[in-house]
């Protein structure tokens, strides 16, 4: 009795199990691949979920603080200047930040245009001359981009 | 690097573009770049630099006549035709005769084809889909609007070709959301597909016959859109303010951008909200240079009345498209529908109202058409022939182990196949066998769960409780067929038992079982507990027990007494069965605290050998070994 040499080898009607076969280690690299992908991006998710844990809250919190800022910059209160600082203090506190835009370059990352006072300018020089809103990162990663007039 | 092989599915949008792809059966959207689902069909030249969908938008204001926005209104159209004509007032850029009388974009002095604007588009859509892949992406399946003509269609062709993708198909837009609704199983079947996005509205009556899609007949409003939506609410804003203050906020670039804002918040929220406050502090001043606040409540039914003549206005195409379609509404058997704007619940009552039957809505209608495209592209790629619906176990199976506690080893809900190991060991001193009880159900004691069988491993050379490592392997093949072994990993010595049919059960039976399992959770809970504590408790005093018969006469008389008392009362009272799981613990503690001497000489001298004591605790039930460095808990991928 001895033992066929290659196993592997498809013993009836070569082509239809071939080509089966052949289909068959497709499907398997396939799933495989799919599974480590899922992995990969699993992962790449958590991290990401981690950094941007309280986006919501976050986000929400950023509109009474713009009426806020709003607010005390029409209403000369040493209280609600106060109240102002508390609250971009604790915000900061959350890994959040301000993006600094007044005066600053116009930068497509992290502003969007809303005006452009200067139509005859090259876009290189374009500087910001007002924020219309305030743009934010989170744990620096761009969660408001700034409006801003340039010129 | 490397080819995926895989086919992507792009829904290039007039306004907005998405991309999805099929993975693992299923269809995906893919998040851009920027971490959103879909992204701004807007392509902006900035010098050498093209800059496409999100970035693109955020600087449209710098550069109106270099940022193409809505490019795909100029595919493949002659420059001079009625559609293109109509659509150049929208636009801020330039559209010239190109070559063949086409329309093509001019910035800057330079043409451009709308193929070739498109190209950048869809270069983003390829590049996004390469990242999450993590691969390279040459074949795409890229939907077109099903009034498309031949010319139309090519010159989509030609942007995904200039996009260096190879396009293995073009899908009309319908026919793509109807395949994401699964209609295509449905055998024969005419649909009308109610498309309402940023700023087209699309009706298209299909028709389906043995997987194959047929256009009836397609009509629509190409400037009939969510935009026409916002814009009537910040009219309505504008016009209550002025009612109130006098003060007319149109003229106002940054009190108009805020009001921009709340009114496409206000419209969301009211798809889910009775009503919602508009409030804009601080928005403009009055002539005495007092701050004016605006705030107003927007209730669903007023922006409903605000809306109706806009909604009436996409009925009238539908009405057209049927009579072309040569069908009457209640020939119609399902109806989808696809855009942003439809989550409006008032476009929903009246689409629902006028075809008289209730319409798709449950994949996102964002989302739809892109999600439709790659399930096309995976039936062309070969991904889904028949969806592999993989079996799961019902039902978690495990063993038992002392105290006739469940230790589980697969979860219920687990896809199969399926192979999963844990080393456990003995239970008492010189145990040479190991009995493995499989189980299965949801509670927590063995007794409470069903014993699908046991086997015996025996030949374990005799050794101290705990030292031996058997390793116990649960597989289950495709067909649900469980094959349990247990191997002394020292010997190699193995056992096994086959299990028929450990899926095979009724829904009832499993649901029964489930909630049989949530009823006794607490108990069984407590009564694991007590097991466990038990355990301890009896380990604790043998371990003790061991070590006084060693290292007793190095103590001090008096210290061993309290000790050796200490040890008979932990053992008596694990004996006992109506100590509590609390009792047994704080036992467990005060005995060990009051062992601290024993630690003390034992680290003075190395241990003289071993002891050959017999106790008999749950002797044949593996011990389940948390000993981080010995029992590892593996899964075995064959």
């Amino acid at each position: 009795m001895h033992k066929s040499h290659d196993d592997k080898k498809p013993q009836s009607s070569g082509p239809d199990l071939a080509s089966q076969l052949k289909s068959a280690q497709e499907t398997i690299l396939r799933a495989q691949a799919d599974y480590q992908n899922l992995l990969r991006r699993t992962q790449e998710d958590r991290i990401k979920t981690a950094k941007l844990a309280n986006l919501e809250i976050v986000l929400s919190l950023l509109e009474p603080l713009d009426n806020l800022e709003l607010a005390a910059k029409q209403i000369k209160d040493p209280g609600l200047d106060m109240v102002v600082i508390q609250f971009n203090n604790l915000l900061s506190q959350f890994g959040v930040e301000k993006i600094k835009a007044e005066g600053e370059k116009f930068d497509v990352n992290t502003m969007e245009v809303v005006e452009n006072l200067d139509q005859s300018k090259p876009d290189i020089e374009l500087v910001v001359k007002q924020v219309r809103k305030s743009g934010y990162l989170l744990n620096g990663q761009v969660i408001r981009h700034a409006k801003v007039v340039v010129s | 690097m490397s080819n995926t092989g895989k086919i992507i599915g792009i829904d290039l949008g007039t306004t907005n573009s998405a991309v999805a792809v099929m993975e693992g059966g299923s269809p995906k959207i893919i998040a851009t770049a920027e971490g959103r689902n879909t992204f701004p069909s807007i392509v902006t030249f900035k010098g050498d630099e093209v800059m496409v969908g999100d970035t693109a938008k955020r600087q449209m204001i710098l550069n109106p006549k270099k940022s193409v926005n809505s490019v795909k209104r100029f595919m493949g159209r002659k420059a001079k035709s009625p559609q293109v004509q109509a659509a150049i007032k929208h636009v801020a850029y330039d559209i010239v005769e190109g070559k063949d009388g086409m329309a093509v974009v001019e910035i800057e002095g330079k043409k451009y084809t709308p193929q070739e604007i498109s190209a950048k588009i869809l270069a983003k859509a390829k590049a996004d889909a390469e990242s999450y892949l993590g691969g390279e992406v040459t074949r795409a399946v890229i939907t077109v609007p099903a009034y498309f003509d031949d010319s139309q269609r090519q010159a989509t062709k030609q942007a995904g070709e200039i996009a260096g993708l190879k396009v293995e198909r073009i899908v009309n837009e319908p026919t793509a959301a109807a395949l994401a609704y699964g209609l295509d199983k449905k055998g024969s079947a005419t649909i009308a597909v109610y498309d309402l996005g940023g700023g087209t509205f699309d009706i298209s009556i299909l028709e389906i016959g043995e997987g194959v899609f047929e256009v009836k007949s397609t009509n629509g409003d190409t400037f009939l859109g969510g935009d026409d939506f916002d814009n009537i609410i910040i009219e309505w804003i504008i016009g209550e303010f002025k009612k109130d203050s006098g003060k007319d906020l149109s003229k106002d670039p940054q009190a108009l951008q805020r009001i921009k804002e709340a009114a496409e918040k206000a419209k969301i929220e009211l798809s889910s909200a009775a009503q919602s406050e508009i409030n804009q502090p601080f928005i403009t001043q009055g002539d005495n240079g007092q701050p004016l606040h605006l705030t107003m409540t927007l209730t669903r039914a007023k922006l409903e009345e605000l809306v109706d003549e806009l909604i009436q206005k996409s009925i009238t195409p539908v009405k057209a498209a049927l009579k072309d379609a040569g069908v009457a509404t209640k020939d119609i058997d399902e109806v989808i529908l696809v855009g942003g704007m439809t989550r409006m619940p008032k476009v929903q009552e009246v689409v629902k109202n006028f075809f008289g039957k209730e319409p798709h809505k449950g994949v996102n209608p964002d989302e739809v058409v892109a999600i439709g495209a790659a399930i096309q592209a995976g039936v062309i790629g070969g991904d889904v022939h028949d969806v592999v619906l993989l079996d799961v176990t019902p039902l978690t199976l495990g063993l038992e182990t002392l105290g006739g506690v469940r230790t589980p080893l697969i979860e219920r809900n687990t896809t199969i196949p399926t192979s999963k190991s844990q080393v456990f060991s003995t239970a008492g001193d010189n145990q040479t066998q190991v009995e493995i009880n499989v189980l299965q159900g949801e509670r927590e004691m063995a007794v409470d769960n069903k014993s699908l069988g046991r086997f015996i491993l025996d030949g374990i050379p005799p050794a101290h409780r705990g030292m031996p490592q058997i390793e116990v392997t649960f597989d289950i093949d495709s067909n649900g067929i469980l094959n349990v072994t247990a191997k002394d990993k020292n010997t190699s010595k193995e056992q096994k038992i086959t299990i028929q049919n450990s899926t095979n059960l009724s829904d009832e039976e499993v649901e029964k079982m489930k909630m049989e399992a949530e009823k006794h959770a607490d108990e069984d809970k407590r009564k694991k507990e007590l097991a466990e504590s038990r355990n301890q408790a009896s380990s604790v005093a043998f371990e003790l027990e061991k070590q006084l018969k060693e290292y007793g006469d190095k103590l001090d008389k008096k210290d061993k007494e309290t000790i050796e008392e200490n040890v008979k009362k932990l053992q008596e009272m694990a004996q006992n069965p109506d100590a509590t799981a609390e009792e047994l613990k704080k036992a467990t503690d005060d005995t060990l605290n009051s062992a601290q001497k024993i630690a003390q000489v034992m680290n003075q001298q190395p241990p003289t050998g071993d002891q050959k004591v017999e106790v008999d605790l749950d002797k044949d039930k593996p011990k389940e070994d948390k000993k981080d460095n010995e029992a590892e808990e593996g899964e075995v991928v064959n």
